[in-house]
C-alpha cells in the first residue's frame, strides 16, 4: 500500500491495487462519524460497441444499457435486495449511471464492514432473468419520461445533439422507449462480464473507519475475488469530428416559461500531453472564472441590461475533447449569447484578477475537503479524469500564470460551438 | 461539542464548538409571524440586502470583497417552518488557521455590512440594484411552472384547504411584486430588523470570548423581544370524503400529490412515532411504497412519502402514467391500511430505528444541520439528540398502528399526463 498526502488539505489518501486488479483508494477522516463509499465501475452511458468476452467482432447494444444494468444490479438470487440488507444497518444506499462510469454507493455511520463486504458481494453477483429484465422495463421508461417533462432536459438533450455528430452522448443516459424495450438479458451480461471485472473497476472509501480492517474485508470477500475474468477490453473507437454538428438551432419547448440558452465550446485535447491535462483545464477554468464568474465585468452587464437571470458554467472531459457549457436563463437570449462571445474576445485580463481567482479556487478545495462525500467524489472525479489522483493540486494553481492563461486562451476556437435556444411554445 | 448560549435581550446567541471542521459557519435567523402579503417584500428584501451594500454597492464590488476574503460563502435563503417565515443569512468561510490572521473579524465584518448598511440613499434602495433584483424575483416566481413534480405538491396544497398557511407559495406572488418599490422595501426593513425574532449561531473550531466580543461588537439590534412564536400549526378536520382534482397539463406522466391529513397528534408521536410510521412507510428504498408498488408492479419510477410534523402533514408523491391512477390510488390505500390493521413486522420497526439513529449521528458532521438541530431545541423544544436517541427506541408496534389510524387521505391532485410534444 502507498500513502499520499494532498498538501495543503491535511489528508491523507492510502492507494492498494489488489492481485485481482482492482484498484482501492482508503481516504480516512478523524473526528468524524460517518463513511462514504463508492464503487465504480469505468463503463457509463457513452459506451454501445465492444467486444464481448469469448466473442472476435463488435457488438453494438442498445442505448441506456448501462443505465438498465445499474437498476438490475439491484435484483439477487438470494431474494433478499440490497435495499433490505442495508436498511438492517440504518445505512443508505444508491446507485448511478454517467457517461464515463457507474457507481454504487453506500453511506452510513455502523457497521461498516459488513455494508462493504454486502456492497461488494452483491456487485459481483448478477442475476439476471427474462422475466426480471421484462419488469423492470417500465420502471425505467418512467424514469426518462419524469425527466423527460423537465423541460430543462430537452434542452440539454437538444444540445447534446448539436455537439455530437456520431458520439453515444447524443443519446440520454437512459435510452429512449424503444432501446430500453429491445434490451435483453443476454445484453446485460455480455456488458457486465467484460466490464465488471475487478481490473476495470474502483474502490474508494471515506471517512469513520480502520484501514487494516476494511483492507482485511476486501481481501477476503469470495464474490469479488471469485471473478475469474481479466480480459482486455475492446471498446469501438467513435470517429468524433472536432466541429461541431450544428452550430445554431432554436426551439420552441412546452412547458418552458423563461427562455434558455444553452452554448457549448468543443475543444479538442488530443494534442496536450496527460501529465499537462490537470494544468489545461485549470487554465480553462480559471479563465472562464475570470471572463463570466460571480465578480466578472460580463455578469454585472448582463444583469444591469436585466437580459440575464441564472448563468452556470460547467466543464466535461469526453474522450478527446474537453467541453465548457454555459447554460442560461434570459429574456433575450440572443443577446446574451452574443454578449458571451464578445466579452471572450474583448475582456481585459489583469494579473490581479487571476490572483485573487486562484485564490478562491484554492479556498474551494479546502472548503470542499471538509465534508467526507466531497472529498470521496472530488477524488474519484481527478482519478476517472486524469487516471489518477493529483496530490499537488495547490502548487500547480500557484504555478498557473498569466501567460499560460494568454497561451490557453489564444488556443480556443470561439467559434466551434453549438448555440441552443429555447422559447417558450404558446398552445 | 460545546454549547452555550448567550441571551442578550434583542437576540440570542449560540455558540457551538467543534474541532471537526475547516470551516466556520454563522447563520442569523430572522423569524416571523408568516403573513401571505409579506412573503414577496420578504424574499425581496433578503435578495436585496445580499446583492450589494452601502460600502460594495455594486454586485460585482461586493463579490470581488468575497473573493478577497478567501471565498466566504453567503447563502441567504427564505422559508416557511410551520406558522412562521424565517429568513436566514447563512455564511461559511475557512478558519484562519487555513487563511491569514484577521479573516475571522473581516468576514463577520462584511455580514455586518450585508445586515446593517443596506445600499440605501435618501430612504430608498438603490434603483440600478432593485431592478435588477426585482427581475431576479419575477424570473423566480413564474419559474415554478417548469417544474411540474414541484407545481403539483403546490397545486394539491390550495386545493386542500388555501387558508391555511401550508398553501401559501413560498415563492412569493406576482400582484404583491409589482407593488414594491425601493422606498416601502427600505421602510420594509426598518420593520423587519426591529420586530424579527433574532437568533445568531456560530459552529466551528471557535473561542468563546473571542467570538461573543465579536458579535457584540458588530451585531447591534437594540429593540429587545420577548416573544417566541410556537410554529405548530393548529388541527384542521379532515373533508369526509377525500377530494380528487384532475388538472390537464402537457406532459408525458402524470404528477400525482396526495395531502393526508394528520389529527391530534400527541408530543411523542409528532417528533418520533411520525417519522418511524413514514419510514415504514414511504420515505426509503426499503418502504412499503418502494418494495410493493413501484417493485412489484412496476408502475412507476419514484414514490415516497413525506412527514411534515409542523403542519400535520403527510405527503405522498409519484410520477405515473395516466392510464393506472385507479390502480396506484388503491396500491397506496392497501398499503397504508395494512399499518393500521398490523400488517408489518418488528423488524420493519427496527430498520426505520436504526435509520433514524444514522440520520442523527451523520446530522453531527454538517455545521448547517447541527446548527438546524439546536434551533429546534430552542424554538419548539424539540429533545436533545441525546434524549432522541434513547426515544425513539420507544416506540411501539402500538403506538405506529394508533398512530396510523389519525392519518385521513383529504385531497389526491393529478396533474398533466396529458401528452407533450
Amino acid at each position: 500500500m502507498i500513502s499520499k498526502e494532498l498538501k495543503g488539505l491535511e489528508q491523507k489518501v492510502y492507494i492498494e491495487k489488489l492481485n485481482n486488479g482492482l484498484t482501492v483508494y482508503l481516504i480516512p477522516f478523524k473526528n468524524r462519524k460517518n463513511y462514504y463509499i463508492e464503487y465504480i465501475t469505468k463503463f457509463g452511458a457513452a459506451v454501445n460497441k465492444f467486444i464481448p468476452i469469448g466473442k472476435k467482432s463488435f457488438k453494438k447494444v442498445p442505448y441506456g444499457i448501462a443505465h438498465f444494468l445499474e437498476h438490475k444490479m439491484f435484483e439477487q438470487k438470494t431474494g433478499e435486495t440490497p435495499f433490505e440488507f442495508f436498511s438492517k444497518y440504518g445505512s443508505d444506499a444508491n446507485a448511478a449511471t454517467g457517461y464515463k462510469v457507474t457507481s454504487y454507493t453506500v453511506e452510513g455511520t455502523n457497521d461498516i464492514e459488513k455494508n462493504l463486504d454486502y456492497l461488494l458481494t452483491y456487485v459481483n453477483s448478477p442475476y439476471f432473468t427474462n422475466e426480471n429484465v421484462d419488469k423492470e422495463k417500465n420502471i425505467i421508461i418512467e424514469e426518462i419520461n419524469m425527466y423527460n417533462d423537465e423541460p430543462e432536459g430537452k434542452i440539454y438533450r437538444e444540445s447534446s445533439k448539436a455537439i455530437f455528430k456520431y458520439h453515444p452522448m447524443r443519446v440520454d443516459i437512459g435510452g429512449t422507449e424503444e432501446s430500453v424495450n429491445s434490451i435483453t438479458k443476454e445484453d446485460l451480461y455480455d456488458c457486465y462480464n467484460l466490464f465488471y471485472q475487478p481490473n476495470n473497476m474502483l474502490l474508494f472509501i471515506g471517512g469513520n473507519f480502520d484501514i487494516d480492517s476494511v483492507i482485511n474485508v476486501i481481501k477476503s470477500n469470495k464474490d469479488l475475488n471469485k471473478n475469474k475474468f481479466n480480459q482486455q477490453i475492446k471498446i469501438k473507437n467513435i470517429n468524433e469530428p472536432l466541429n461541431v454538428n450544428i452550430p445554431y438551432r432554436k426551439l420552441k419547448i412546452s412547458g418552458l416559461i423563461i427562455p434558455k440558452l444553452i452554448l457549448t465550446l468543443k475543444l479538442s485535447i488530443k494534442e496536450i500531453p496527460k501529465n499537462k491535462l490537470y494544468n489545461y483545464v485549470l487554465a480553462v477554468t480559471l479563465l472562464t472564472n475570470i471572463l463570466y464568474g460571480s465578480s466578472s465585468r460580463f455578469r454585472e452587464e448582463a444583469l444591469k441590461l436585466g437580459i440575464m437571470s441564472f448563468f452556470t458554467i460547467s466543464k466535461a472531459i469526453i474522450d478527446d475533447f474537453l467541453l465548457v457549457e454555459f447554460a442560461a436563463e434570459s429574456k433575450e437570449p440572443e443577446k446574451l449569447a452574443a454578449m458571451v462571445k464578445e466579452y471572450f474576445l474583448n475582456q481585459t485580463i489583469e494579473d490581479l484578477d487571476l490572483e485573487r481567482n486562484k485564490k478562491s479556487y484554492i479556498a474551494g478545495l479546502v472548503l470542499s475537503s471538509d465534508r467526507v462525500v466531497s472529498t470521496v467524489s472530488n477524488l474519484v472525479d481527478t482519478v476517472i479524469d486524469y487516471g489518477d489522483i493529483i496530490p499537488n493540486k495547490m502548487d500547480i494553481i500557484k504555478s498557473i500564470n498569466l501567460k499560460y492563461i494568454f497561451y490557453v486562451k489564444d488556443k480556443i476556437n470561439i467559434d466551434n460551438s453549438s448555440l441552443i435556444i429555447a422559447y417558450p411554445k404558446n398552445n | 461539542m460545546k454549547y452555550v448560549k448567550k441571551e442578550f435581550g434583542s437576540y440570542n446567541l449560540h455558540m457551538i464548538h467543534t474541532d471537526k471542521f475547516k470551516t466556520i459557519t454563522i447563520e442569523i435567523i430572522f423569524q416571523n409571524k408568516i403573513e401571505k402579503k409579506k412573503i414577496t417584500i420578504t424574499n425581496f428584501l433578503a435578495s436585496m440586502l445580499s446583492y450589494s451594500t452601502k460600502k460594495f454597492p455594486t454586485k460585482n464590488s461586493l463579490m470581488l470583497q468575497m473573493q478577497d476574503l478567501y471565498s466566504v460563502k453567503l447563502f441567504p435563503s427564505c422559508y416557511r417552518i410551520g406558522k412562521c417565515y424565517n429568513v436566514d443569512f447563512n455564511m461559511c468561510f475557512l478558519n484562519e488557521k487555513y487563511t491569514e490572521i484577521g479573516m475571522y473579524e473581516k468576514s463577520l465584518e462584511l455580514l455586518k455590512n450585508i445586515i446593517f448598511d443596506p445600499n440605501v440613499n435618501f430612504d430608498s434602495f438603490d434603483e440600478t440594484s432593485f431592478n435588477i433584483v426585482k427581475n431576479d424575483e419575477k424570473s423566480q416566481i413564474e419559474r415554478i411552472k417548469e417544474d411540474p413534480r414541484k407545481y403539483s405538491i403546490i397545486r394539491m396544497l390550495q386545493s386542500l384547504n388555501e387558508k391555511e398557511v401550508f398553501s401559501y407559495s413560498e415563492y412569493g406572488y406576482i400582484n404583491d411584486l409589482e407593488k414594491i418599490t425601493p422606498n416601502n422595501l427600505y421602510q420594509f426593513y426598518k420593520e423587519f430588523i426591529n420586530n424579527s425574532v433574532i437568533d445568531i449561531f456560530i459552529v466551528g473550531n471557535i473561542d468563546f470570548k473571542e467570538t461573543e466580543n465579536l458579535i457584540k461588537d458588530k451585531f447591534k439590534f437594540r429593540i429587545f423581544k420577548k416573544y417566541k412564536i410556537n410554529p405548530v400549526l393548529n388541527n384542521i378536520i379532515a373533508r369526509k370524503k377525500t377530494q380528487i382534482i384532475f388538472e390537464k397539463e402537457k406532459t408525458l406522466q402524470s404528477k400525482l400529490s396526495i395531502g393526508c391529513v394528520i389529527n391530534n397528534m400527541t408530543k411523542f408521536e409528532r417528533e418520533y412515532v411520525l417519522n418511524i410510521y413514514n419510514l415504514i412507510l414511504g420515505a426509503t428504498a426499503d418502504s412499503k411504497f418502494f418494495k410493493n408498488i413501484r417493485e412489484k408492479y412496476s408502475i412507476c419510477y419514484y414514490i415516497s412519502s413525506i412527514g411534515n410534523k409542523l403542519d400535520n402533514l403527510l405527503i405522498i408523491t409519484s410520477g405515473i402514467n395516466k392510464e393506472n391512477f385507479d390502480k396506484t390510488f388503491s396500491l397506496i390505500k392497501k398499503e397504508m391500511n395494512d399499518i393500521q390493521n398490523g400488517i408489518f413486522t418488528d423488524e420493519e420497526i427496527e430498520n426505520a430505528k436504526k435509520y433514524y439513529l444514522s440520520l442523527l449521528e451523520e446530522a453531527l458532521d454538517n455545521p448547517n444541520q447541527i446548527i438546524s438541530s439546536y434551533y429546534a431545541m430552542d424554538l419548539w423544544e424539540v429533545d436533545s439528540l441525546e434524549k432522541r436517541k434513547v426515544e425513539i427506541n420507544k416506540v411501539t408496534r402500538e403506538d405506529v398502528i394508533n398512530f396510523s389510524k389519525k392519518i385521513y387521505i383529504d385531497t389526491v391532485f393529478l396533474l398533466g399526463g396529458d401528452n407533450s410534444d
